[in-house]
């Protein structure tokens, strides 16, 4: 590290952050950088202030047009007053919006940025860097995060402009974080300078995902699924795999972990394939919670139609799990088919009921992929080296030492 | 004096529920005194109903309620829509004040969101959807007027899964309950709807002088085969399915191209699976479209496709077939009730793509087979589901329903229940 602490200034993160962008943010200031998170709420909890993060206060959009309206004067006068030239360069860039009041909503989001100062400007996700594109231009070094679904299917909603905002913000980057090789090929289509990108896999913290010390025996396969409900996790497909099992005469139950849109459909699935006895939904639990339960599971399934990694997978891989996933995005780059699980065809029950047929009826391929998979998982997938390479990529675009 | 019915949806004019608004125009034909009830009207959507604006004072039979959100909105207005009600229905508002007291203050509540229906002073009120009605089954008590409560299939599919209980209040409040078909009735006892409740089974109905195939654009035998669907973009329509469908039929050598008539939440999923399956430049997302437009669509088209996992009854398929398109749909829900399989076309099980695709590549591979289909579909639609027959069958539905409160103790050993 140089002497004086880097000071780094995250865009675009909601409170509370998601369970692993909060691992990030205290492994950096474990790791002895000085971490702002601009927030629209302020932080409630006390893990946050422990770990010695600042909040920096945005503001929402939002509330009685009264309050709107002496907020964002407020706002103004205050960027008026730090720095007039970072006034000016937002005033001029939000002419590109249609309409006053999406203007006005352009110019409440950037206005608490003026006059900012820090050594690196980091949008964790895509969608930040796109609605704050102009801070891309207030000369601080900037890092975005190619995560997954906002590369590989928000651009392909046609009604959303992402395919069309992503380009800016790669061009003017200083460089680009893919959280795995699919990513960044993803990314390259739209216009990703493979110069500028750089992988770092997740991470995770093998010394709290541990296997369970014994696994009480159960009569049936207890099968585990963790993400969020949506579309993109496709778990209606692990539920007609589930039927399927069930009509072969293997005992088997689910239990899907996770809240979202898509529960009308998953509830309606489960009707209609008469498996309310075989499957639970545990809704959103804590990182703890989570870990208990994948330590009394048996196979840790996960039918997604896109992936960026398989930041849930490695998790149970390191509880000592054995996985069945689907073939998209950067999943192949966490588990080799055959090695840590089985890797199957996306949109297809039947090949993920084949492979979980197969560990059902073989304990001891269950238990040789488990060991497999939680070595790999200490081997490549550690919160510490992640922690590390992400903090050597901040380094070098403070430095300006990318391409 | 014509009795006075009014019929509660949640938007009114909507393209995806043209139903209500031939309902809304039969029943007005007939004679009836028909208001419609709603919570949302918009002017984009009047303007795909020309139908509508050629009756005269139809505005003054839409009632628009005040918005429910934000509530401090309503707070405000709340004694407007007092006032409102006292002035347009003195002696009806005294009495729902008196009879729903129970609520303490929120009687004020209450009153703000069923004003319209209030102030109407109906003599039947027809909850267009389950959802609808279920927290509202004390208005008939308050307003001591009958409801009649349809279920349409999302309403018993999806809504309120997880307590067995949801319906208890419909099943002990309504007077009679319609529902599409046969399936939607079984679901509604599975429910929980006791067995004797009265009921009818009234299938949809469409315009079938509107969807005639004499226009129909001679079909080619040259060019791709041209699939349509026309429906909602929503994950129960079973849109996925068909696209892997139509990637199987691809990858056998089929020449095919697929048009989507629709909008919806899942367009960004259907839009992703596009590109997943590779087959963006086979599969066109039109957006919602007109009546015209879906005519217009159907006229080019050779099969249409519905591929729900989760459907009521499904109008857009009634309508193809009026159109002459054989149709190849799942077995989901009311659809077998609506297509004869084999007859005028093929149903298939549901989430199973490669039996989709079977069914296609058959019909792709022999004109004569989807032109005897479209011919038989034709025929069973006019003779079937004709928007005159179900205007008549809602007539008989009300009059039994009022008869029966008229003459309340004669008639309620007489009435056995108007079961189809």
């Amino acid at each position: 590290m140089a002497e004086r602490p880097l000071r780094l200034l995250v865009v675009g993160a909601s409170w509370p952050p998601q369970t692993f962008l909060g691992r990030l943010m205290r492994g950096l200031s474990a790791a002895g950088v000085e971490v702002t998170v601009a927030f629209s709420r302020a932080p409630d909890q006390d893990w946050f202030f422990n770990a010695g993060l600042r909040a920096f206060r945005t503001r929402d959009w939002s509330g009685p047009v009264l309050l709107r309206v002496v907020r964002f004067t407020w706002l103004f006068l205050r960027a008026l007053l730090k720095s007039p030239r970072d006034l000016r360069l937002f005033l001029r860039r939000s002419r590109a919006d249609r309409g006053l009041r999406a203007r006005l909503r352009t110019l409440n989001r950037l206005l608490p940025f003026a006059g900012v100062s820090c050594d690196v400007l980091y949008f964790p996700w895509n969608s930040a860097a796109i609605d704050h594109l102009p801070l891309f231009d207030l000369g601080i070094p900037v890092l975005v995060s190619c995560r997954g679904s906002q590369v590989n299917v928000a651009p392909y909603d046609p009604k959303r402009g992402v395919a069309r905002g992503l380009p800016a913000t790669f061009e003017k980057a200083t460089a680009v974080h893919c959280i795995s090789g699919a990513i960044e090929r993803e990314a390259q289509r739209f216009r990703l300078d493979p110069t500028k990108a750089r992988v770092i896999h997740p991470g995770i913290d093998p010394e709290f995902f541990v296997p369970p010390e014994t696994r009480e025996p159960s009569p049936v396969l207890r099968l585990v699924e963790v993400g969020s409900l949506v579309w993109v996790k496709g778990a209606t497909y692990a539920l007609q795999a589930v039927r399927k099992l069930l009509d072969r005469g293997i005992p088997v139950a689910l239990s899907l972990v996770g809240e979202g849109p898509a529960r009308q459909r998953i509830l309606y699935t489960i009707d209609d394939l008469d498996l309310w006895d075989h499957v639970t939904l545990l809704g959103a639990l804590s990182p703890v919670a989570v870990r208990d339960r994948l330590q009394q599971s048996d196979i840790f399934v996960l039918p997604s139609l896109s992936e960026g990694f398989c930041n849930a997978a490695v998790e149970a891989m390191a509880c000592g799990l054995p996985v069945v996933m689907t073939n998209c995005g950067g999943v192949r780059e966490g588990v080799t088919d055959g090695v840590e699980g089985f890797i199957v065809p996306v949109r297809d029950p039947d090949a993920m009921a084949a492979a979980i047929e197969k560990l059902a009826k073989d304990a001891a391929l269950r238990e040789r992929m488990a060991r497999a998979g939680r070595a790999r998982v200490l081997r490549q997938f550690t919160l510490t080296s992640h922690v590390h390479d992400f903090v050597t990529l901040l380094e070098k675009v403070r430095d300006c030492r990318i391409a | 004096m014509p009795h006075r019915i009014a019929l509660v949806v949640p938007t009114f004019p909507r393209v995806s529920e043209t139903f209500v608004v031939s309902k809304f125009l039969g029943l007005l034909a007939q004679g009836w005194d028909v208001h419609v009830v709603c919570d949302r009207s918009d002017a984009a959507e009047w303007s795909r109903f020309p139908q509508l604006s050629g009756v005269p004072g139809v505005r003054d039979r839409v009632h628009v309620s005040w918005p429910h959100r934000p509530r401090w909105k309503a707070a405000v207005l709340m004694p407007f829509a007092l006032l409102r009600c006292l002035f347009d229905a003195p002696s009806k508002t005294v009495a729902f004040l008196v009879r729903a007291r129970r609520l303490g203050l929120g009687v004020f509540r209450r009153l703000y969101l069923d004003a319209a229906l209030i102030r109407l002073r109906s003599d039947l009120m027809h909850f267009e959807f389950g959802a609808l009605a279920v927290d509202r089954m004390d208005l008939g008590e308050f307003l001591d007027c009958p409801i009649v409560v349809s279920f349409r299939g999302y309403d018993l599919n999806y809504v309120g899964l997880e307590d067995p209980a949801y319906y208890a209040p419909v099943w002990r409040g309504a007077a009679a309950l319609h529902l599409l078909g046969a399936d939607l009735w079984r679901r509604a006892q599975r429910r929980g709807c006791p067995p004797e409740k009265r009921h009818v089974l009234i299938p949809p109905a469409i315009d079938v002088a509107f969807f005639d195939p004499a226009g129909n654009a001679r079909r080619r035998d040259t060019g791709p085969f041209r699939i349509l669907s026309v429906g909602r973009l929503e994950w129960k329509k079973g849109y996925e399915d068909a696209l892997v469908a139509l990637r199987a039929l691809l990858d056998q050598g089929i020449d095919c191209e697929y048009r989507i008539l629709g909008d919806g939440e899942f367009l960004g999923a259907l839009g992703f699976a596009r590109h997943q399956l590779d087959i963006e430049g086979r599969v066109s997302l039109l957006g919602a479209g007109s009546r015209d437009d879906v005519r217009t669509e159907m006229r080019a088209a050779d099969v249409f496709l519905h591929a729900a996992v989760s459907e009521g009854f499904c109008n857009a398929v009634l309508e193809a077939q009026a159109m002459e398109l054989p149709v190849v749909c799942t077995d989901a829900d009311g659809l077998p009730e609506n297509v004869e399989n084999g007859v005028t076309g093929i149903v298939v099980e549901r989430r199973n793509p490669k039996a989709l695709s079977d069914a296609l590549a058959e019909l792709a591979g022999d004109p004569d087979l989807r032109r005897r289909m479209g011919e038989a579909g034709r025929a069973r639609v006019a003779s079937r589901f004709r928007t005159e027959d179900q205007i008549e069958a809602f007539g008989q539905l009300y009059r039994t329903v009022l008869a029966g409160r008229s003459g309340r103790e004669s008639l309620r050993s007489a009435t056995s229940g108007a079961s189809a």
